[in-house]
């Protein structure tokens, strides 16, 4: 009996921790020219990028908190917003990922908004991003920069 | 007796508890987010097309441009801005699918990005942006006087808003939609954002079909 509660306490742990009910698929992003302006960090700039992947998601809701990168002088979770035929962006504080459900960042709508990109970004390389969530807490994903025009 | 059963209980809970959280049950139906709408399936069609005001502008390619420029063959025009990193490369992404699929004919097209940012986009930051989809494309630096005589033409709406955290990366509200000008300088079609390429394509072979 002893071995039996043992048991449920292993269960528990195994219960407790809710790392990989979050996956993250297709991590994109765009190129970007030589960078060769000065970014408000003071490092060099290519200018702005956008990142895209989807995030799939186990049974316990999650809200993805904010995203890292060290080759960005910045990473925000923004949505454009379109109405009448006019587009505008906004930061989107936490981002909630539903139990069981997955979220899309896609053009036209949820993007992670790269500011000044410390390098040029050139079709092929991969740029690494990190994502930090409540509950599953960080995940980290490679993404591959994609050619313009194509991946839609 | 009582304790195993409520042992065997916290066990089946357990298990059960586990089970739900590892793998959705194939009965739940995912609930899938995303901010955009269905994608156009065709561009709405101006009745009668409107003859557009000239213009004058800074041209990545050097001196200035103007409607009467563009005279002569179809025109897709998109207006934003070089910093927007997600609707503006979205859309001339489109436009270079848009050459693709017209082949040949794809070259008898002008393709042009208005920037309503002139103060962060000069005609030189315009070539590196352009030129990034296909070395024919222009860009053109707009400033709100340049642009005056357009925006009612076009609807065209662009406001600037302060960024606090980081001035010079400040986000400009604008219009997202695209155009397409016949030969003769009218405009003919407005796509909202998102219209694929291959639509757009369909519309400038049938005008450069129509008008030999």
């Amino acid at each position: 009996m002893r071995r039996g509660w043992l048991l449920i306490l292993l269960l528990l742990i195994g219960c407790g921790g809710p790392a990989g009910t979050i996956s993250v698929e297709d991590p994109w992003l765009r190129p970007t020219g030589p960078a060769t302006a000065t970014g408000h960090d003071g490092h060099n700039s290519a200018g702005n990028s956008a990142a895209y992947l989807t995030i799939r998601n186990g049974a316990t809701a999650d809200r993805l908190l904010r995203v890292e990168t060290d080759d960005a002088a910045s990473a925000e979770v923004h949505e454009t917003i379109i109405v009448d035929n006019v587009a505008r962006m906004e930061p989107v504080g936490a981002l909630e990922i539903p139990a069981n459900g997955s979220v899309e960042l896609r053009p036209g709508g949820y993007h992670i908004m790269l500011t000044d990109v410390r390098r040029q970004l050139a079709v092929g390389e991969s740029v690494e991003i990190t994502l930090v969530f409540e509950h599953a807490g960080e995940v980290q994903v490679q993404a591959s920069v994609q050619e313009l025009g194509g991946a839609q | 007796m009582k304790l195993r059963a409520l042992f065997l209980l916290m066990v089946a809970l357990l298990l059960a508890g586990c089970g739900s959280a590892a793998q959705p049950t194939a009965t739940t139906r995912p609930t899938v987010v995303n901010a955009t709408s269905a994608v156009p399936t065709s561009g709405s069609p101006v009745e009668p097309p409107r003859l557009i005001t000239d213009f004058a502008m800074p041209s990545s390619t050097g001196g200035t441009l103007g409607l009467k420029d563009f005279k002569g063959e179809p025109t897709l025009i998109f207006f934003g801005y070089t910093y927007c990193p997600d609707i503006c490369p979205a859309t001339l992404a489109e436009f270079k699918t848009v050459k693709r699929a017209l082949g040949e004919q794809g070259d008898d097209v002008n393709y042009v990005f208005i920037s309503v940012d002139a103060a962060r986009d000069t005609p030189e930051r315009l070539n590196e942006y352009v030129s990034a989809f296909d070395p024919s494309f222009v860009g053109l630096s707009g400033t709100s006087e340049t642009l005056k005589p357009i925006a009612k033409d076009f609807n065209l709406r662009a406001t600037m808003y302060e960024n606090p955290n980081d001035p010079e990366n400040y986000p400009v509200e604008h219009t997202a939609a695209a155009f397409l000008l016949d030969k003769d300088g009218q405009l003919r079609m407005v796509y909202a954002y998102g219209t694929p390429g291959d639509v757009l394509a369909a519309d400038v072979r049938h005008l450069l079909t129509a008008s030999p």
